[in-house]
């Protein structure tokens, strides 16, 4: 009997279960990265590590290139985000589906299509040469910071174009109209109007693609070359290669440090503009206006197809291309498809990828919901503000490394709870959005009905969120399948997930069966993408 | 003082036309009503400059503005909801529209200054947008329209999102200001008490059309079809079934009444009743008296009535009649009105009725 009234209240509420659970998968394997400082005093360690030029040369490094790939991710899908948003035009589905790809496509698939395409044997220089008849490719910046900061970018750009866009298409119509009545130019409508309408979104996009790229990890690591790489490359160098725990702690805790600031710019950014997505009203977007705005667009349409779609379209080229002994013969077929299902291991690859990828994905949507509704009660506190965007700011690789020494061997579980963790903000950001959670009249109609607490959650705010929690949970499936971070830094022996699969294959240049697996994980990720689209389009 | 006259403006889309011909005399209010999605904020936008018509002219104070840029066609306008710029303060907002006239820092202060004591905001110069309450928005932006000093005023739906009491106040506020400053003004709304309130003249669309254009009381007692009487409320529109000779009377019989036409002859030989209807203003019909009946003779129009429901609504009550099917709403007073239930005979004196047409 005593112990019966605290389970009551544990099943009536299982945000109380599954908060503080999810609070120790975020903060035992942090507190265990973290810990190795305090060997021989944190001080001295933290004054060693920034005395190490690669330390610091490291941290110039990856901020760099983390604002360069934001500013070049916002010069690319800024026009892309004016056109979604204020013009009508065939073809604008397509570029509005490309805003999943970030999400959906790993960075590892992304990676292996900028070789095959901007590499120095890549389809671009190839076409270069044989147009123009150069004897070298002209294309040679793919492995330095520029290859870094282009793929990061052209990665990224539909970030900025979904963000802005979005906050485009909602911003004020009355507002402009009621300045150029009071007289104000086009230019000035736009500075004093639009622009401060839609600030608040570019600012969260570009923090975010900011946080993103600087946790990047294997883009860095294919790209970045043997010198300097990011805190996360060089984290990773020093506690696996050099075993040396306190200055990997030390990268951890100083790159969660800036990714905290940048974290608390975005959720200030994000408040703002979820703020300005309130007061919305959408209005339809126009036709071309002239000739010139049609020439634009399509110039910026080709820009896209041959930057960004170009290296993706060339991994479904490549994992179709049989390569003969003869150097340059090639035929087209399914080859590569069959030699890699031949491969030992292949199923369980397929089968590891499915399982962790699910539970990862289950975890991180039912800790999502859990959460949504649980903002809903605490209010507007700091901490329910804060908290749930914290794994946006901890990158898997610190996780990884904290679970391991927490549990001195890697492990599947340490996997699938740092891709539950990472994931998480994304899928959170998709349930939060539901009308079933943001709206509390159903869940007052729902108790003034005579439900419970409980009852209102399962039987009304469940059902109506559970689009949203599906493409949350699409979501966060997509980004732990897909996720090749933490396994790359922690493999588990005997251990095998596509991911892995496709990195070990592309490592070891055989490129097109990593090209046939990169294309069979895409579809993997990508397919609950397009199921859930196929749906609610004859919804 | 100046006057607006809109020529013929239309405006296609592929599922609506908006065509319309107005005139807002100088100095005048025109009130425009219409069901939502009528076409009057589209005509409003036409009239600002913010639409492109596809014919048709916009004529201000003579001068023909149909290709001029929006602010320099003396037209001001006050939004629905506001559209207050949430980033500037309240002095931002009056400001806005006075940039062009390159006013020293002190004008320019003395100048909103005097603005916002216009409408009863001094002091409120630092305020944000989100700081004010709904009434003080809405005069915020009129303030900031009048900065402009625009000849024409355009109001679309400014009061919607208020509550009764407030609107009722707030447009009492802005008819103050357009007969102090003499502005010429259109005024759109869906809320027909407010537009038979603050017009001048009041013009009813429907469809992207305009039905009647006329002084509030002409438009309530005479209205021109079928669907504006509907729109108005003003009275019942019976179907009429046939026409007939009585007495050497034209009389219209509807299914529960007849009321002869005083001065009217069959001109159409090939008249058909089906979209011809008998209209009479609701406060002209009376509980029929039998022994004035006689007496009366073809001077009245007699129909019998079921009321369904009767409403209290303070000094009146509002009874929800059927006559021959026909649902409409007639206005008693607390001692004369029926009981729910009870059929009753009505007259309605023969020059009070007309009848309208299913344009």
């Amino acid at each position: 009997m005593p112990m019966k009234a605290p389970l009551r209240r544990l099943g009536v509420r299982p945000g109380a279960v599954l908060f503080p659970a999810f609070g120790l998968l975020l903060l035992v394997p942090l507190a265990a990265a973290f810990s190795p400082l305090f060997d021989g005093g944190m001080f001295s360690n933290l004054v060693r590590a920034f005395s190490e030029p690669r330390f610091v040369r490291s941290f110039g490094y990856g901020i760099a290139q983390a604002a360069a790939s934001a500013v070049l991710a916002a010069l690319v899908g800024i026009p892309g985000a004016f056109l979604l948003a204020r013009r009508q035009f065939p073809g604008k589905k397509i570029l509005s589906a490309l805003s999943a790809v970030p999400f959906c496509v790993p960075p590892l698939i992304i990676a292996i299509g900028f070789v095959l395409y901007y590499g120095r044997q890549g389809f671009l220089n190839r076409a270069l040469m044989a147009a123009f008849g150069l004897t070298e490719p002209p294309l040679q910046f793919l492995y330095s910071f520029s290859g870094v900061v282009l793929a990061h970018g052209f990665y990224n750009f539909p970030v900025v174009m979904r963000f802005v866009g979005d906050a485009w298409a909602t911003a004020p119509r009355r507002h402009e109209d009621a300045a150029r009545l009071l007289g104000a130019s086009e230019r000035r409508v736009f500075l004093t109007v639009t622009l401060p309408s839609i600030l608040p979104a570019f600012g969260a996009a570009m923090s975010l693609v900011f946080l993103m790229c600087f946790y990047s990890f294997v883009i860095v690591l294919l790209f970045g070359g043997p010198g300097v790489g990011t805190p996360e490359v060089e984290l990773y160098r020093a506690a696996r290669f050099e075993f040396d725990r306190p200055l990997a702690s030390a990268f951890a805790l100083v790159e969660t440090v800036v990714a905290m600031l940048v974290l608390y710019a975005y959720s200030m950014f994000e408040r703002r503009a979820a703020a300005d997505r309130r007061e919305a009203e959408r209005s339809a977007p126009s036709g071309f206006r002239n000739s010139r705005g049609v020439f634009l667009a399509l110039l910026y349409g080709a820009f896209i197809l041959v930057c960004f779609i170009g290296p993706l379209a060339s991994i479904v080229v490549e994992s179709l291309t049989m390569r003969t002994a003869a150097r340059g013969a090639f035929t087209f077929g399914f080859g590569n498809y069959t030699s890699l299902f031949a491969r030992r291991g292949f199923g369980a690859a397929v089968l590891n990828t499915l399982v962790l990828g699910l539970s990862s994905a289950a975890l991180a949507a039912a800790t999502g919901f859990a959460f949504s509704v649980g903002m809903k009660r605490t209010g507007s506190s700091l901490m329910a503000k804060i908290l749930p965007l914290l794994p946006l700011g901890i990158s898997s690789v610190v996780l990884v490394y904290g679970w391991n020494a927490v549990l001195g061997t890697p492990s599947v579980f340490a996997l699938a709870a740092v891709q539950a963790v990472s994931a998480y903000p994304f899928a959170l950001r998709a349930i939060q959005s539901s009308v079933g959670l943001s709206d509390e009249r159903y869940v007052e109609a729902a108790r003034s009905l005579g439900s419970s607490r409980l009852g209102a959650t399962l039987r009304v705010r469940l059902p109506m969120a559970a689009p949203s929690i599906a493409s949350g949970f699409a979501l966060a499936f997509a980004m732990s399948a897909g996720d090749a971070n933490a396994i790359i830094a922690a493999p588990v022996s005997g251990f095998e997930t596509l991911a892995l699969l496709l990195y070990r294959l592309a490592g070891s240049y055989r490129l097109n069966e990593a090209c046939a697996a990169a294309v069979l994980l895409a579809v993997a990720t990508g397919f609950i993408f397009f199921w859930k689209d196929a749906r609610d389009g004859l919804a | 003082m100046v006057s607006l006259e809109l020529r013929d403006l239309v405006k296609s889309w592929p599922d609506m036309t908006v065509s319309a011909s107005l005139v807002a005399e100088a100095g005048t209010i025109l009130a425009v009503a219409g069901p939502s999605g009528c076409g009057k904020s589209t005509l409003l936008r036409m009239v600002a400059g913010l639409i492109k018509p596809d014919s048709g002219n916009v004529i201000v104070g003579g001068r023909d503005v149909t290709a001029a840029e929006p602010h320099t066609r003396g037209i001001g306008m006050v939004f629905q909801d506001h559209a207050l710029f949430p980033h500037l303060d309240v002095a931002g907002n009056v400001a806005y529209g006075l940039r062009r006239l390159h006013l020293g820092r002190a004008d320019l202060a003395e100048r909103i200054s005097r603005l916002l004591a216009a409408v009863d905001l001094s002091g409120f110069e630092h305020r944000k947008p989100h700081e004010l309450s709904g009434g003080e928005r809405q005069r915020v932006a009129l303030a900031r329209t009048l900065a402009i000093e625009p000849s024409v005023v355009l109001f679309d739906e400014p009061l919607s999102s208020l509550d009764a009491a407030l609107r009722k106040r707030l447009r009492s506020d802005i008819v103050e200001e357009q007969r102090r400053l003499g502005f010429t003004a259109v005024y759109v709304t869906h809320d027909l008490e407010e537009a038979m309130a603050i017009g001048d003249s009041l013009a009813i669309m429907d469809s992207g059309r305009v039905l009647q254009c006329n002084p509030p009381r002409t438009v309530w007692s005479e209205p021109a079809c079928v669907k504006v009487a509907r729109f108005m409320g003003s009275g019942p529109c019976l179907p009429v079934l046939r026409l007939e000779e009585r007495l050497g009377v034209l009389t219209a019989c509807t299914a529960a009444g007849e009321f002869p036409l005083a001065g009217l002859a069959i001109q159409d030989p090939g008249f058909r009743p089906e979209n011809t209807y008998v209209f009479f203003e609701r406060s002209a019909a009376r509980p029929h008296a039998s022994d004035a009946a006689a007496a009366s003779g073809a001077s009245y129009g007699k129909f019998s009535a079921v009321c369904l429901r009767a409403d209290f609504a303070g000094d009146a009550v509002d009874c929800l009649m059927d006559s021959g099917g026909e649902l409409f709403t007639l206005r008693f007073d607390r001692e004369t009105a029926p009981a729910a239930g009870t059929i009753t005979s009505y007259e309605v004196p023969a020059g009070r009725c007309s009848l309208l047409t299913d344009s």
